[in-house]
């Protein structure tokens, strides 16, 4: 006698995924792989199976006075739940203050637990009569300095019990709700289903408590398989829990080394065989992406960075081949090479090759603290001054920490090393 | 090398020889006016130390003596002969540079004035160096990878506030519809309320209308009130003139029955067969008819039997006559003589027969010749015999008793033709046989006897035959009698029919003449026609009668009708009286009643109508109030009106309601579907990305450009040309480190501009900073060349013309020193006397001045040198306050909108006035941007290490920083030149704004909003729009918040350090102070 329970991490509706080609958003509906499918897809599966409640963790809107777009969506996923006798409850996060409590006095289906900021619990039942109780507790302005366990004691339960939190866990100051993990185990609760951090935690029967994760990869950061949590609770406790990659975009992280490549279309073959790679392990899961994005990061030595770039640019990557059945596209790839030629021997030169290969040595190896310090506050300087440029807007950098400075440098000295290199082996040079 | 005597003797444009000496080993400066000769000193040099060339005068005789330490050097120059003599010894000429290289000795004003070829040559030679065969530049550049493309980030700056401003309307038509939806709920309450009205209006109006029918009823019943009653309804005038009409016509019309009844029955009477039609009896004339018919049936038939009769007594006649009788009459004759003729007959027949046969066959014999014409006349005779035979056999094969006794006849003929025809055959052949002739005697003979024998019988028998005429065969004969007998009989038929027919003929004739007696008197000789004649008059006499009987009938009937007609019109016209109350034959009252119908059924109409309406109006009005029940009731018609007056303002606004209600759940609806903010979330999102990738490149860039420059300045400091080095560090002095010498990529020189960073290539220099530069260059590049020939002198042709005072003494001062370093000498050949003290406040050495005039003895006299205005010395502090100091150094307020390289060194110096002091006057520098010029030259760098003071440069950083913390959120200045580069460029109102953009003070953002809030005409907001577009763009515009004061302080601490600068509090306290220092240097609190 089970109960099973789907717990959705952040959805954003409302929200369009982002990092995708232009030439991918003229061919797609973007909405095709946004949080409506996802959502879409969601319901589907917990109809299907079907599940005994549907959980959302906050966040489920992106905006919080989207009555109307995001909400049609939303409204008509819980009408759909509720008619297949699945119960349906949420707490509201940063984003839907306002949104989530229009809904549930519009369908009394929906449940809102702990509006006005005061913890509230549900009874989940069933259909063979199991029950579970869900702790709820919901953001009711944007801005939660305070976390929200504070003083509060749990009812005792000798039934399975379960919480659900839009939070922001060990980061004191935060605006957004801030826990401790401390806090979290100290409840006494069975499990937390949290929102609010997109990426999701390895949760399984051992470690059951964690965030969700976003419904579907709104950024190209989010890689990884996005989805809900399946929990299979008995009157004992959790017996499983099991992520449903049902989101239909997917990110991937890929790394294609470039050692010994002879010419730029020998790269083109690795990043053609790590994408079918990607596909193929993605492919046989039960639930699967439509679309597979991948982030590409070169790496390795070759003298040969330009001209794969250049390959690479002139390319059309918004369909790799070969990936089957799922359309896959290269979102973002960049370059974390050196030149093939040991960089001290370069260090040795006199000329601007040499003199850039020894200022890259003191980036990467700070053989030199002083000159490392004297580099970094020049860049910063500059960097911030340009950073400040008013053509950024709200963008504009304040202040980069020491480590982004030096990731800028060594870039640049990696982009500049290989593009003097590449100079001289022009013709005619 | 030092010049100790030149001597012209004879050059080109020199009309007397002259010869100049007393040259100062150091300084010499040339003086004399236009056309003295100064230049030809020059010329005279050139001749001497460049070897000979043909393009050279040959009119030469020039002379000069050098001196090199301890040894003299003599050269004479005749035409083209050049000779020299070491210490009076004839020699080769010294190791001297070569034409080109001799150039940059003679420093002529026309040659500074461009980059010549030499220069271009020597500038070559320095880029190439300084690459060292990488080209750092491309890097930077079009496609490189540090390339900043400013135009792509402003493009994605405005794409993000496009979209930003974008998402910021969609989000603001989010809100509308939010609150719109809020109404929803208020809003039906509001269109329930207009409903309610709109009910009361409407039973309000219902009440009106009964009110109004009410009165309408009134009205109309009063006015049918008028017309008399009854009124005759449904009738017209033509009804009535018709029916009279009609009456009148039925009344003729049943006098004209009773007139033709009249007549009819007048003639019926003279027909004589009834007095009146009903006694008319019916006569039948079919049986009359008939018998007359039969009658003449039977006098036809008579006739024909008579014809008959005739005919059958002319057959038997005949037939008698054939038998020979005299008489036509009955005779019998007894059958054995008739069988006794008929063997007689046969005899003779076979007699006749032989004999016509062998008549035939001895004709046959005869004609046999002829053979075929015999032939065919006996066939003729046969055929003739066949149908003569065949005819007359006729009657008797018609009456024999049987066929075939008929057929026998028949064909015995047919033998007997055929037995002919073979004997005329035979006889064709048997003409001439006697035997023949002999039988044919025979046979004539025995035809005689039979033809005897006959006739006798014959007369015995009493027929009076012919046996010529006897017919072929007996039975012919026979048959002949039996005919004969049977036209007897028959004629005795004949005779009898007649005399039945007669009978019967009779007796109609006297059936008829009997029926005729009926009806008057029958022909006297009635026969078929007379009778006939009768009954055709009795059938006109009873047709006639008929007739009259008819027509009296139908004129009864259409008396009868037309009084029944009548009748009924004169009832149906009673009864129109009768319907208008009036006694029959009233017409005229009758008629005038008529007459006012329509009007009384048009008031009539009007009173129904008026009623209907009432009840119309009673029945829509549905349940009213009791206030509205009894208003109506009373009659209260201005209390009604007035509530439907205030329900109608109420319910006017229904429709309305029901609109925005409807057009808000379509806008809800709308929404829902269009999904416009997501979209313009995703176009916000992925503006940002675009903008984010595009900082991050940038800042890459940014990053790659530091590490190229300092790569490029590292290279260049290991591998720079000393010689540009050194013209470098001459040029600094020269312009008072106002700027410094660089190479462009193509090698070319240009000066940096300290303030403004901006590299200033030759043509955009002003002449004489340009002429410095090139001075400088010169003179680096051949103090380089002298490591292997002699030092030579330098000879400057008015160079400085053009420089002002303090350059010119900069310029002075430097060459003079490096002159002194080297042991050169130096000639500066001047128009200006004055420029001979201004050598010596440059240098504090009085130069050797020669006046070219005099040595020429030109008799011009000397102009008189102008006194140059003493300069005042830097005057140094004496213990005063710094604020006391500055005010006498005139110290300018901190102006940081300008560049912070016009920063006065006070504002850095304020605790250490004898630096300042001595940066002031010694090396004439009062700026940053100058101070770090300075201390980029190895002077400089002696002197920071010198004083001691390596806080400086931190300083100067610190000072820079606060500069840009102050700029941030505050713009840059507009100004008529920036107006005339924005779209306002070529508006007409430029004036206008120009004007404006002075009275705000030139901050971007104040001039914008001073044009919102006092506006310009034709100045809308779409034109201040496109405008803070384009100043945006251009970064006039600084979105960010100004800094406070310790915003400024935490700014310039995070780029500079406490640790590098432990006093960077007091400083940025002197730069606040500094930017709030009057005009007239008073020292006021700052107003941020």
């Amino acid at each position: 006698m089970t109960l099973n329970l789907l717990a959705v991490g952040d959805l954003h509706l409302g929200r369009s995924p982002g990092g995708l080609p232009a030439k991918l958003r003229e061919e797609l509906d973007v909405r095709d792989l946004g949080p409506a499918t996802a959502l879409r897809r969601i319901v589907a599966a917990a109809t299907a199976m079907p599940v005994d409640a549907v959980v959302f963790a906050g966040d489920v809107v992106e905006q919080e006075d989207d009555f109307f777009e995001a909400y049609r969506d939303l409204r008509d996923a819980v009408r759909t739940l509720d008619r297949a006798g699945i119960t349906v409850a949420a707490v509201a996060g940063n984003h839907d203050v306002r949104v989530l409590p229009h809904l549930a006095d519009e369908m009394p289906a929906f449940r809102l637990l702990g509006r006005g900021g005061n913890w509230e619990d549900l009874t989940l039942v069933s259909r063979n009569g199991t029950e579970v109780v869900l702790h709820g507790w919901s953001f009711t302005t944007p801005r939660v300095l305070e976390s929200p366990l504070g003083d509060y004691r749990f009812p005792r339960d000798l039934r399975p019990t379960l919480g659900l939190l839009h939070c922001d866990r060990d980061q004191a100051g935060s605006p957004h709700a801030p826990v401790g993990s401390r806090e979290l185990v100290a409840s006494g609760l069975d499990a937390w289903l949290l929102g609010h951090i997109h990426r999701p935690d390895a949760l399984d029967v051992t470690t059951p408590s964690g965030y969700l994760g976003s419904a579907t990869a709104l950024r190209r950061s989010e890689t990884g398989p996005r989805g809900p949590w399946l929990y299979v609770l008995e009157s004992g406790g959790i017996r499983t829990v099991e992520q449903w990659p049902l989101a239909p975009l997917r990110w991937e992280e890929l790394t294609v080394p470039l050692d010994g490549i002879h010419e730029a279309a020998d790269a083109r073959q690795r990043l053609l065989h790590a994408a079918v790679e990607a596909g193929r392990g993605i492919v046989g899961a039960s639930h699967r992406p439509d679309v597979l994005g991948l982030r590409i990061t070169f790496t390795g030595r070759t003298d040969l960075r330009r001209e794969v770039d250049t390959l690479l640019a002139a390319e059309d990557l918004t369909e790799i081949p070969g990936v089957a059945e799922l359309r896959c596209f290269v979102g973002h790839y960049r370059f974390d090479t050196l030149p093939e030629v040991d960089l001290h021997q370069l260090a040795q030169r006199t000329d601007p090759v040499g003199l850039l290969a020894r200022r890259l040595i003191l980036l990467e190896e700070n053989n030199d603290p002083a000159g490392q310090r004297r580099l970094l506050q020049l860049a910063r300087e500059r960097l911030e001054n340009a950073g400040r440029d008013p053509v950024w807007g709200d963008l504009a950098l304040s202040t980069p920490t020491d480590a982004e400075l030096l990731g800028f440098l060594r870039e640049a000295a990696r982009e500049g090393l290989d593009a003097l290199l590449a100079q001289h082996r022009e013709p005619g040079t | 090398m030092k010049l100790l005597r030149l001597e012209i003797h004879r050059l080109p444009g020199i009309h007397r020889g002259f010869t100049v000496d007393g040259f100062d080993g150091q300084l010499n400066v040339i003086t004399g006016p236009n056309a003295s000769g100064k230049s030809s000193l020059l010329r005279a040099l050139r001749y001497l130390l460049v070897p000979p060339a043909k393009v050279d005068p040959g009119d030469l005789v020039l002379g000069a003596c050098l001196v090199d330490g301890d040894v003299e050097w003599t050269v004479e120059r005749t035409a083209g002969s050049v000779s020299w003599k070491r210490n009076g010894s004839a020699c080769p000429a010294p190791g001297l540079p070569d034409a080109d290289a001799l150039q940059s000795y003679l420093l002529q004003v026309d040659s500074l004035l461009h980059a010549t070829s030499s220069d271009r040559t020597l500038m070559e030679r320095f880029r190439r160096e300084l690459v060292g065969g990488f080209d750092l530049d491309r890097l930077a550049g079009d496609g490189g990878p540090f390339e900043v493309r400013r135009g792509r980030d402003q493009a994605a700056a405005r794409e993000l506030q496009s979209a930003t401003s974008e998402l910021r309307d969609a989000r603001r038509g989010n809100a509308q519809l939010v609150e719109l939806r809020q109404r929803l709920p208020l809003l039906r309450e509001h269109i329930a309320e207009a409903g309610t009205a709109n009910r009361v209006e409407t039973q309000c109006r219902d009440a009106l209308a009964v009110l109004e029918a009410q009165r309408g009823r009134r009205e109309a019943a009063a006015r049918l009130e008028q017309f008399p009653r009854p009124m005759p309804e449904g009738l017209d005038e033509e009804q009535v003139l018709s029916l009279e009409r009609e009456l009148d016509a039925i009344r003729r019309s049943r006098a004209d029955a009773s007139r033709t009844l009249d007549e009819a029955t007048a003639t019926l009477r003279r027909q004589g067969l009834a007095e009146s039609p009903h006694e008319l009896p019916e006569i039948d004339l079919r049986a009359p008819r008939e018998w007359l018919a039969r009658l003449d049936q039977e006098e036809e038939r008579q006739r024909q039997l008579g014809e008959q009769e005739q005919r059958q007594r002319a057959r038997a006649r005949e037939a008698g006559q054939v038998l020979g009788e005299r008489a036509a009459g009955e005779h019998h004759l007894p059958h054995a003589l008739l069988g006794e003729l008929e063997q007689a007959a046969l005899r003779l027949q076979h007699a006749e027969r032989e004999h016509a046969a062998l008549q035939a066959r001895i004709r046959a014999a005869t004609a046999g010749r002829n053979g075929n014409r015999r032939t065919r006349l006996t066939d003729v005779v046969a055929l003739a015999l066949i149908g003569g035979g065949g005819a007359l056999l006729a009657p008797a094969v018609w009456s024999a008793q049987d066929g075939v006794g008929a057929i026998g006849l028949l064909l015995q003929l047919s033998g007997v033709l055929l037995a002919v025809r073979r004997f005329l055959a035979r006889a064709s052949t048997a003409a001439d046989d006697p035997d023949l002739q002999e039988q044919l005697r025979q046979a004539g003979q025995q035809q005689q006897e039979a033809e005897a024998a006959l006739s006798a019988m014959a007369d015995r028998a009493g027929l009076e035959m012919e046996t010529s005429g006897l017919p072929w065969h007996f039975q012919l004969l026979a048959q002949r009698l039996v005919a004969r007998d049977e036209a007897m009989r028959e004629l005795e038929e004949a005779r009898a029919a007649v005399a039945a027919s007669a009978a019967r003929r009779q007796d109609w004739t006297s059936r008829l003449t009997e029926f005729l007696r009926q009806f008057g008197n029958p022909p006297d000789q009635p026969d078929g026609s007379t009778l006939r004649a009768a009954l055709n008059h009795l059938e006109q006499r009873l047709q006639a009668s008929e007739r009259a009987g008819r027509d009296a009938a139908e004129a009864q009937r259409t008396a009868d009708t037309a009084a029944e007609g009548e009748m009924l019109l004169e009832g149906r016209l009673r009864q129109l009286y009768e319907r208008a109350g009036l006694e029959p034959g009233d017409r005229e009252t009758l008629l005038s009643r008529i007459r006012q119908l329509p009007d009384w059924a048009s008031a009539r109409g009007t009173l129904r109508d008026a009623e209907v309406r009432e009840q119309t109006a009673r029945d829509r009005l549905e349940h009213p109030d009791p206030d509205l029940r009894h208003w109506l009731e009373c009659g209260d018609e201005a209390a009604i009106e007035q509530r439907r007056s205030e329900a109608a303002k109420q319910s006017a606004q229904l429709d309305g309601l029901r609109a925005e209600e409807a057009d808000i759940r379509a806008a809800i609806d709308a929404a829902e579907r269009a999904h416009r903010l997501e979209q313009c979330r995703a176009r916000r999102d992925t503006a940002r990305e675009r903008l984010a990738e595009r900082r991050h490149r940038r800042l890459l860039a940014e990053a790659g450009l530091l590490l190229l420059e300092e790569v490029s300045a590292e290279y260049r400091e290991l591998h720079q040309p000393a010689a540009l080095r050194e013209a470098d560090q001459a040029f600094r002095q020269f312009t008072q480190y106002a700027f410094s010498l660089e190479l462009d990529t193509d090698g070319r020189p240009g000066a940096r501009a300290v303030e403004s960073n901006h590299l200033h290539n030759l043509e955009t220099l002003s002449i004489g900073t340009r002429m410095q530069l090139l001075i400088a260059l010169r003179v680096a590049w051949l103090r380089q060349q002298e490591t292997t020939t002699p030092v030579l002198p330098l000879f400057l042709d008015e160079a400085l013309t053009t420089s002002d005072p303090v350059r010119f003494e900069a310029v002075a001062a430097a060459l003079h020193t490096a002159a002194r370093t080297d042991g050169r000498q130096i000639f500066y050949l001047t128009a200006q006397p004055e420029d001979v003290q201004r050598w010596e406040h440059a240098t504090g050495t009085r130069p050797t001045h020669i006046d070219l005039a005099r040595v020429r003895r030109l008799g011009q006299a000397a102009t008189a040198p102008l006194a140059l205005p003493s300069r005042e010395p830097i005057p140094a502090p004496e213990g005063e306050t710094p604020a006391a100091y500055a005010r006498r150094l005139q110290v300018p307020p901190i102006l940081p909108r300008e560049d912070a390289g016009q920063l006065h060194l006070f504002h850095l110096l304020r605790d250490d006035l004898d630096l300042l002091h001595g940066l002031l006057a010694t090396y004439r520098v009062e700026s940053l941007g100058q101070l770090e010029t300075l201390l980029e030259t190895p002077l400089g760098r002696q002197l920071a290490s010198h004083r001691n003071h390596p806080g400086l440069k931190n300083r100067m950083r610190a000072a820079r920083a606060w500069f840009d913390a102050w700029r941030i959120g505050r713009g840059r200045p507009v100004d008529r030149v920036v107006l005339e580069q924005s779209p306002a460029g070529g508006w007409q109102t430029l004036d206008a704004l120009a004007q404006r953009a002075e009275t705000t003070g030139d901050e971007a953002e104040t001039f914008l909003q001073s044009l919102e809030t006092r506006r310009i005409p034709n100045v809308g907001p779409k034109k201040i729009e496109q405008l803070r577009a384009w100043l945006q763009e251009q970064a006039y515009l600084d979105p960010r918040p100004p800094l406070d004061r310790d915003e400024r302080y935490r700014r310039v601490l995070q780029v500079v350090g406490e640790t590098a600068l432990p006093d960077i509090r007091e400083l940025v306290d002197w730069l606040e102070v500094g930017h709030g220092i009057s005009a007239d240097n008073e020292e006021t609190p700052e107003h941020v």
